[in-house]
C-alpha cells in the first residue's frame, strides 16, 4: 500500500511537471510567433499619459530585449486616449497600436468592440495581470494621504481615512475634483459608507483642485497641509527635495491601468509584445522606477511589497459600469 | 466679354471668401450643435435625443451657473477695458515718457500661458502663501491675510488684467488712427483733458471699444484657467468650469452631449452681442477719423495730471506685469513650486533652463510651433483684412452673413473645435490628420474672430472718400486694397500679427486634442510637463516665451521706426 501511494505521488508530480512544461512551452511557442511577426512590423505607436522622457526610458529598456521595435509615443490624458481611439476607430483610421489608459476609461471602446480580445494567458502573461481579454494590467493607480512636512509633524500626520475628518484639518485638506479615489473605495466599503464619509469630509471644507501635478505642487508650497493624491504625482516634487511624506491608507483604492490593442492597429503583434512586456515583472519594475506608477498585482513590484497587508479596493473589470454610476453620484457632493 | 467677366470678379471673390470662412467656421459649429442631439454627444453616433438640453436647462443650478458666468465675464470685461483704455490713451495720445518700454511691458504677459499666470497669482495673492499677504502681515503685524484671490472679486480682477494685453493692442491702434482735430477743437473750447477723453475720444472710438468689450466678455466666458485654478478651490463655478467637469466624466468618454448643450449658451451670447455691435456701428462714417487730410497724432500735455498718469501706468506695470513675471521667473529657478522667501535663495539655480532643451523632441516641438505660429498669423491677417474690408466697405447684401460667420468661432470651446476637425479630416481623408496643418486650421478658425473685430475697428476709422477718390480715378479694387487700405491698416495688421503669433504659441486645448507624434508643439510639451507636476520646468518655458515676445516687440519697434508703422504718420 505504501509503495502504491509513493507511485501515485510520483505519477501526480511528474504529470503536473509535464503539464506545466507543456503550458509554458505552448505559451513560449505562441509568444515566439508573436515575436517573429513583431520583427516584420518593426514599429509601435503608443498613446498614454507617460511623458516623452519617461517613454524614452521605458521603451529603451524594452529595446534591450527587443531591439527591432521602434516607437512613436503620443502623450495624452486617459480620456483623450479614449476619445482619439474612438473617433479613429469609427472612421476606420488606424492610429495607436497600444492605447494605455485607466480600465474605466476603456469601457466606451469595449462597448463598441473596438479593442482586440487576446488570450493573454496563452502568451504567458501573469495571471494577476489578466482581468479581461480586452486589456492587460500594466500598472495601477493608487492613492496616498500626503502631508507637508514643514507644516505637519510625523506624529500629527493623518495615517488613515478617518484622520482627515478631524476638525484640525478644516480648510487644509486638498482633494481632487475627480471622485475616483472614492469610487474605488466603494468596492471595500460599499457605496453608503463612502457617501457618508465623503459628506463628512466635505464638512471639513477641503480645498478642491484639479489633479495632475497641481495638487502636489500646492501641497509642497504649503497652500494646503495634507492631501489625497495619486502617489505617482508626488514624484517630481519629492525627487526635487519637496517637503512631502505620505502613507498608503487602508483600504487602498486601486484602479487598473491597462494596455489595450485597438482592432485597427497597423502593428498588432508589436503592440501585443509591448503590452505583454509592460505587464511582466520586468516591465512593471521599469515602469514603476521611471513613473512611480507601480503594479500592485505584480507580487515582486516594489509597490506591492510596500502595500502588503493593505486591503486593495478595486472594481472587477466587468463591473466598471457600476463604478461610473457611483462616480456620477459623488460628483455633486464634491462640487455642488 | 472681358469687361463682363471683370465686373463679375468682385462677386466671385466674395463668394469664394464667404465659402472659405463658412467652411472653417460652419463645419465645427454644426458638429457642435448636432452633437448636442446625440446620446453621447458625438455626431458619428446613432440616435437622436433632446435629453442633453432638457436635462441641463431644467436644472435650477444651470441658471445659477449662467448668472455666475455673466457676473464673472462682465466684471472681467470692465476691469480689462478700463485699464486697456486708459493705458492705450496714455501711451498713444499723451506725453508720458518711456512709451516703448511701457508698451512692451503691458503686452508681455500675453506670452505666458494663462495657467502659469494663474499659478503665479496664487504665489502672490493666496491668503496662506501669497507674497503680498505675507509682506503686509509682516509690515503691519496683521493676524489674517488682507487679500484673498479665492473670491469673486479676486477672480474677476486677475482674469481682467490677463485680458488687458489683447484689449490694449486693439485699442492702441484705434487711438493712433485718430485725427487730433477733434481733441484740438475740444481743447480750444476750454475742455479739460479728461472731459475731452470722456466726451470726444471715447464716443469716436465706439466700434473699437465695443469690439474689445465683446471679445473680452466672450473670452472671459470661455477660458478655463482662472476658474479652474482659482475658482475651483474658491467653490465659484462658472460655465467653463462646468464644461471641464463634463469633459472629465468618469464614464471614460467626455460627456460631449452636456458640453454641446452648455456651449449653446456661448452661441446665443455671441449672436446677441454681434447684433448689438452691428446696431451700434452700422453708420460707419460717423466713426471715420482717417481722411484724405494728412495728420500726425498730437501728444496731449497732461499738465498737473502728468504725475498721476505716470503713477497709474507705473503701478499697473508693476502689479500686472512686474510681479507676476518676477514670480514666474522665481518659480523657474526653484526645484519645486514654492512661495518667495529669502531663505530659499540658496536653492535657486538655472538647472531648469539647462535641462529643458534635453526634454525629448523639444526641438521638434519648437520647429513645429514656429511654423504653425507664422503660418497662422499670416493666414489670419490675410483673411481678416479681406473679411473686414468686405464687411465694412462693400455693398454686398450678404456681407452681414460674413460678419456673423466671422464671430461664431468665439462660441466654440477649443476642445470641441479640435474634435470637430478630427471628425472632418478622418472623414475627408486629404492627408492632414495627424499633421501640423490640422492644428493651423484649428488656430485660424479660432483667431478669425479677434482678427476681424480688430481690423473692423480700424476699417471704420478710414473714411470711404479715400477709396472713392481712387476708384473714380480708375483704380481697380485690388489696387485700392494694395495702395490705400493695406498701408493705412498696416499698424493694426502688424498688431494683429503679433497677437496671433503669440496666441498660437501658447494655445493649448485644440493642440492637445489634435496632436500626434509628428505634430508636437510647445504648448503640448508644456502641458505634459505641467500635468507631470514639474511646475518649475513649465515656468521655464513661460519665461522663454516672454523673452521671445520681448525680442519680437524689439524687432517690431525697429521696423516701426523704419516704416513708420507705429507713428501713425499718414
Amino acid at each position: 500500500m505504501r509503495s502504491g501511494n509513493r507511485v501515485l505521488a510520483a505519477f501526480l508530480v511528474s504529470t503536473m511537471t509535464l503539464c506545466s512544461y507543456m503550458v509554458a512551452n505552448a505559451a513560449s511557442s505562441t509568444l515566439d510567433k508573436v515575436i517573429e511577426a513583431a520583427k516584420k512590423e518593426g514599429k509601435v505607436v503608443t498613446y498614454g499619459s507617460y511623458t516623452p522622457d519617461e517613454a524614452k526610458e521605458i521603451q529603451g529598456t524594452f529595446n534591450n530585449r527587443y531591439p527591432f521595435i521602434k516607437f512613436e509615443h503620443v502623450t495624452m490624458g486617459a480620456s483623450d486616449v479614449t476619445n482619439r481611439v474612438l473617433l479613429e476607430s469609427r472612421s476606420g483610421t488606424a492610429g495607436a497600436d497600444v492605447a494605455v489608459t485607466g480600465a474605466p476609461m476603456a469601457i466606451p471602446l469595449v462597448r463598441e468592440q473596438f479593442l482586440r480580445q487576446v488570450d493573454w494567458a496563452s502568451l504567458g502573461a501573469l495571471p494577476s495581470a489578466i482581468d479581461t481579454s480586452w486589456g492587460v494590467t500594466v500598472a495601477t493607480v493608487t492613492y496616498v494621504l500626503a502631508w507637508n512636512t514643514k507644516l505637519v509633524s510625523q506624529a500629527d500626520a493623518p495615517k488613515n481615512w478617518n484622520d482627515l475628518l478631524n476638525p484640525k484639518w478644516k480648510g487644509s485638506v486638498g482633494i481632487w475634483v475627480n471622485p475616483n479615489p472614492f469610487s474605488d473605495l466603494v468596492s471595500a466599503w460599499g457605496e453608503a459608507k463612502v457617501t457618508d464619509y465623503l459628506k463628512r469630509l466635505m464638512q471639513n471644507a477641503p480645498v478642491v483642485m484639479r489633479g495632475g501635478g497641481e495638487l502636489p505642487a500646492r501641497l509642497a508650497a504649503g497652500e494646503i497641509s495634507v492631501a489625497i493624491v495619486i502617489d505617482q504625482t508626488l514624484r517630481p516634487v519629492v525627487e526635487s527635495g519637496g517637503p512631502i511624506q505620505w502613507v498608503w491608507p487602508d483600504p487602498l483604492p486601486v484602479e487598473r491601468v491597462v494596455a489595450t490593442l485597438p482592432k485597427l492597429a497597423r502593428n498588432p503583434n508589436a503592440g501585443m509584445l509591448y503590452a505583454l512586456w509592460l505587464s511582466s515583472p520586468e516591465g512593471a519594475s521599469v515602469y514603476e522606477k521611471v513613473t512611480w506608477r507601480g503594479n500592485v498585482f505584480v507580487p515582486s513590484a516594489p509597490i506591492a511589497q510596500k502595500t502588503r497587508g493593505k486591503k486593495y479596493s478595486f472594481w472587477p473589470t466587468d463591473k466598471l459600469d457600476a463604478r461610473a454610476a457611483a462616480s456620477k453620484r459623488f460628483i455633486p457632493i464634491i462640487t455642488p | 466679354m472681358f469687361l463682363r467677366l471683370k465686373s463679375l470678379l468682385p462677386g466671385f471673390a466674395f463668394v469664394v471668401l464667404t465659402g472659405l470662412v463658412a467652411y472653417l467656421v460652419v463645419v465645427p459649429i454644426v458638429l457642435l450643435i448636432w452633437g448636442g442631439f446625440k446620446p453621447d454627444g458625438l455626431v458619428t453616433s446613432s440616435g437622436f435625443t433632446l435629453s442633453n438640453y432638457i436635462d441641463l436647462y431644467s436644472m435650477k443650478r444651470t441658471y445659477a451657473l449662467m448668472l455666475n458666468t455673466v457676473i464673472f465675464a462682465a466684471g472681467s470685461t470692465l476691469v480689462s477695458t478700463f485699464f486697456a483704455t486708459l493705458l492705450a490713451w496714455f501711451i498713444e495720445r499723451t506725453e508720458i515718457p518711456c512709451k516703448r518700454w511701457v508698451r512692451t511691458a503691458v503686452i508681455a504677459p500675453m506670452a505666458v500661458p494663462p495657467m502659469l499666470i494663474a499659478m503665479s497669482w496664487v504665489l502672490l495673492g493666496s491668503p496662506k502663501i501669497g507674497f503680498f499677504n505675507l509682506l503686509l502681515k509682516n509690515i503691519f503685524g496683521l493676524k489674517t491675510a488682507p487679500l484673498n484671490i479665492y473670491s469673486f472679486p479676486g477672480m474677476i480682477f486677475i482674469q481682467g488684467i490677463t485680458l488687458v494685453p489683447g484689449a490694449f493692442l486693439l485699442l492702441s491702434f484705434a487711438f493712433r488712427n485718430m485725427d487730433p482735430v477733434f481733441e484740438d477743437a475740444s481743447a480750444a473750447s476750454g475742455r479739460g483733458v479728461f472731459t475731452t477723453l470722456h466726451r470726444i475720444v471715447l464716443p469716436i472710438l465706439r466700434p473699437a471699444l465695443l469690439a474689445v468689450s465683446i471679445l473680452t466678455f466672450m473670452v472671459s466666458m470661455a477660458v478655463f484657467d482662472i476658474p479652474g485654478i482659482i475658482g475651483l478651490p474658491a467653490k465659484i463655478k462658472v460655465l467653463s468650469l462646468q464644461i471641464y467637469l463634463a469633459v472629465m466624466d468618469p464614464e471614460g468618454i467626455a460627456d460631449f452631449g452636456t458640453v454641446s448643450a452648455l456651449s449653446s449658451v456661448f452661441f446665443v451670447a455671441i449672436l446677441l452681442l454681434s447684433y448689438l455691435y452691428y446696431r451700434q456701428t452700422r453708420t460707419a462714417s460717423k466713426f471715420a477719423t482717417i481722411t484724405g487730410r494728412e495728420f500726425k497724432p498730437k501728444m496731449m500735455d497732461l499738465g498737473r495730471w502728468r504725475y498721476g498718469a505716470l503713477a497709474f501706468v507705473g503701478l499697473y506695470v508693476l502689479f500686472a506685469t512686474g510681479f507676476p513675471l518676477a514670480i514666474l521667473f522665481w518659480t523657474s529657478l526653484m526645484p519645486y513650486y514654492a512661495s518667495f522667501s529669502l531663505e530659499r535663495l540658496h536653492v535657486a539655480s538655472l538647472n531648469n533652463y539647462r535641462t529643458i532643451l534635453d526634454y525629448p523632441r523639444v526641438l521638434m516641438a519648437l520647429e513645429n510651433t514656429f511654423i504653425v505660429a507664422l503660418v497662422t498669423a499670416a493666414a489670419v491677417v490675410f483673411l481678416a483684412t479681406l473679411v473686414s474690408w468686405v464687411i465694412v466697405r462693400s455693398k454686398f447684401r450678404a456681407r452681414k452673413l460674413l460678419d456673423v460667420l466671422s464671430v461664431l468661432p468665439m462660441s466654440l470651446p477649443h476642445i470641441m473645435l479640435g474634435l470637430g476637425l478630427i471628425y472632418v479630416y478622418l472623414t475627408v481623408k486629404i492627408g492632414i490628420y495627424g499633421t501640423i496643418w490640422i492644428i493651423v486650421i484649428a488656430y485660424v478658425t479660432s483667431y478669425i474672430t479677434y482678427g476681424t473685430r480688430m481690423l473692423n475697428s480700424t476699417m471704420y476709422q478710414i473714411h470711404g472718400e479715400l477709396e472713392e477718390v481712387a476708384q473714380v480715378s480708375g483704380a481697380s479694387t485690388i489696387r485700392v486694397l494694395r495702395t490705400i487700405i493695406v498701408p493705412l491698416m498696416a499698424p493694426s495688421m502688424f498688431g494683429l500679427w503679433i497677437w496671433v503669433l503669440i496666441g498660437s504659441i501658447r494655445e493649448l486645448s485644440a493642440a492637445l486634442v489634435l496632436q500626434s507624434y509628428k505634430s508636437l508643439v510647445l504648448s503640448t510639451v508644456l502641458w505634459s510637463i505641467w500635468e507631470h507636476g514639474e511646475l518649475p520646468k513649465a515656468a521655464t518655458l513661460g519665461v522663454i516665451a516672454v523673452v521671445f515676445l520681448f525680442s519680437v516687440m524689439a524687432v517690431g519697434q525697429m521696423l516701426s521706426r523704419r516704416f513708420e508703422l507705429f507713428t501713425g504718420k499718414r
